[in-house]
């Protein structure tokens, strides 16, 4: 069952990891009792209490009922989560979201971006126990010490390609060359889904790929770094033009065959007073 | 087939449910989408003259148990001249309404004229003068407890525009009568009740308010009673003088009736969103059931208004 908390479940940090460059995870467990089984994707609403609230998508979830959410300290609410100590009580509103779709096939290829290694890295640990779906990983940063976990990582047996912009570790370049260059050489379309996060830019670059190759239909995309405010599709402050879906609830996956329609997908995003802002 | 049109005054509707402010209501594709999904309807956000981020979160909750909502989202809008951007976008076979919050009745008069003036091929159906947001400093609630600027706002928006008055009351007063007077007096085309009680939530672990803005307004199926006492109030004192339009605590087809029986012409629905897969849903199994029910009953939904009175 994956049950809902519609109200904060507040419950003490249980353990900070730190993952350098002032991002750190935050695990705590979930009482068995209350019975959830979130989907890698989906996300909660974080409350700090006294500051604010903010999404975080799950970076993990394992059998003890551990959950854990990654946090940069980017915005001025994700930087006071930084700096929380352990036993602090911190509020946990969700799962919220549809999360991905996990689909039964031979190859799955997971391109992150940045902070979209998140989601993504409880989707690794979530498919590793599909014992029969190969799993290969995208995965570029800026440089070397923004690609997170990537020790952790290391020691999973998947495949993995890691990029940078300056080139300071792995391919110098973007997911986005590396994905192309795997489509056009090795992979085997018609078995292959694709998952990706990362920078909306990024996103909409991917797009751009899997196009070329007829796989937008295959392939998902987490919208991860727009605003949310109720997270459950009612006060519409996250809406995608033209179609009006919510982010918050029909989302924050969708489909690229979807995306291909959706006018501001990466080009505009919405501010907490409704307003467009150029990504 | 039966007829669900209605008539708010002169607007005329193709089903009386509308969208109600605040839900859905912060862009063209989100207000579309709700009519095209079926609503008679759509209301905007309150939108102000300038722009407001609202209430850091939590500003929106849900109470499951009592399948109702707590807000305070403060008002956020990007401002009445960016919003009328998106309300060029309006797909042209929408009906909508456009709800506005200010201060003082320049305010309110400036955006009318603003937005009459730039959206004249498919304007407004009517424009809703939210003066009944209970957690909004020096607007909403804080003007529309006063019958005299009330009044006021309402005598001088009415002599700047033809597009029908439609405002919003608050529950949050002793005697409504008194605000509904005020706003009848000044020439309001169709009274609107209720908008959201003042509420609030404390977490016993944190001990603190949920709520960033602490205080909130409390709508869905608990505020449905009171609703439905103020609409019975307002068509006791008024009957067929002003139309009403019934919000709060709306899920069902049978709220829906229960609405009209009390007096009103038409209702609105927000947080029964949240009770149903896609508004579509909403719509579709509420008006279904509606259509079954005065056919079986043999009436016209408008001939249901105020029945309950007799
Ligand atoms: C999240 C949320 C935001 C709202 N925002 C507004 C608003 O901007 N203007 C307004 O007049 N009413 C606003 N309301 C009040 C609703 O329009 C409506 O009056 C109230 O929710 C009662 O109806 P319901 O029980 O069907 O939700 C809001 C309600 C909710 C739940």
């Amino acid at each position: 069952m994956n049950k809902r908390f519609n109200l904060p479940l507040c419950l003490p940090i249980e353990k900070i990891t730190s993952e350098g460059l002032g991002t750190i995870t935050l695990s705590f467990t979930i009482p068995s009792v209350l019975q959830t089984q979130p989907l890698p994707g989906q996300y909660f609403m974080i409350w700090n209490p006294g500051d604010d609230e903010i999404p975080i998508s799950i970076s993990n979830f394992d059998s003890n009922n551990s959950i854990s959410f990654t946090i940069c300290s980017e915005g001025e609410t994700s930087n006071n989560l930084t700096k929380k100590n352990k036993s602090k009580l911190i509020g946990l509103r969700g799962p919220f979201g549809n999360g991905f779709d996990i689909v039964e096939k031979e190859t799955a290829v997971l391109v992150a971006g940045g902070m979209g290694i998140a989601p993504l890295r409880y989707l690794i640990y979530y498919l590793l126990r599909r014992k029969n779906i190969k799993i290969i990983l995208i995965y570029g940063a800026k440089v070397e010490k923004e690609l997170f976990f990537k020790t952790e990582l290391d020691n999973l047996s998947i495949e993995k390609h890691f990029c940078t912009d300056d080139g300071s570790i792995g391919y110098k370049g973007f997911p986005t060359e590396i994905l192309d260059n795997l489509l056009k050489t090795t992979l085997e379309k018609k078995s292959t889904e694709i998952y990706a996060c990362g920078p909306e830019l990024m996103l909409k670059a991917i797009l751009g790929v899997v196009k070329r190759y007829s796989l937008e239909r295959f392939t998902q995309f987490s919208l991860a770094d727009r605003y949310i405010r109720c997270g459950f599709g009612i006060c519409g402050s996250c809406t995608l033009d033209d179609q009006g879906l919510t982010i918050c609830h029909d989302g924050p996956v969708f489909r690229g065959d979807l995306l291909l329609n959706v006018k501001d997908f990466g080009l505009f995003g919405r501010k907490s007073d409704g307003s467009k802002f150029k990504l | 087939m039966i007829d669900l049109q209605i008539k708010v005054g002169d607007v005329k509707l193709r089903n009386p449910l509308i969208l109600a402010s605040g839900l859905l209501g912060s862009s063209y594709s989100s207000l579309n989408r709700a009519y095209e999904n079926g609503f008679g309807a759509v209301t905007t956000k309150s939108i102000g003259v300038e722009s407001r981020d609202g209430y850091p979160n939590p500003s929106i909750i849900y109470l499951e148990e009592i399948k109702s909502i707590l807000n305070a989202v403060g008002v956020a809008n990007p401002g009445y001249k960016v919003f009328t951007q998106e309300l060029k976008e309006m797909n042209k076979d929408v009906q909508y309404v456009v709800s506005l919050f200010g201060s003082n009745p320049d305010e309110f008069v400036q955006m009318i004229e603003h937005i009459d003036e730039h959206i004249i091929v498919h304007s407004p159906s009517a424009y809703e003068l939210n003066l009944s947001c209970p957690h909004a400093k020096k607007v909403g609630m804080a003007v529309g407890t006063d019958p005299e600027i009330i009044n006021s706002i309402i005598s001088c928006v009415k002599k700047s525009t033809r597009i029908p008055i439609w405002v919003k009351l608050t529950p949050n007063i002793t005697n409504i009568i008194s605000v509904a007077e005020a706003a009848i007096s000044a020439g309001a085309d169709a009274l609107v009740a209720i908008n959201t009680l003042k509420a609030l939530m404390i977490d016993i672990y944190v001990k603190k308010p949920i709520l960033s803005n602490i205080r909130g307004g409390l709508s869905g199926r608990s505020i449905k009673p009171i609703g439905i006492r103020t609409i019975f109030d307002l068509f006791e004192k008024y009957g067929l003088e002003i139309p009403l339009i019934g919000v709060g605590g709306v899920s069902k087809w049978q709220d829906v009736i229960e609405y009209f029986l009390a007096g009103a012409n038409a209702v609105q629905i927000g947080s029964a969103l949240n009770d149903y897969s896609s508004p579509k849903e909403l719509t579709s199994k509420i008006i279904f059931v509606l259509e079954n029910y005065l056919s079986d009953e043999n009436v016209k939904i408008g001939e249901l208004r105020g029945i309950a009175h007799e």
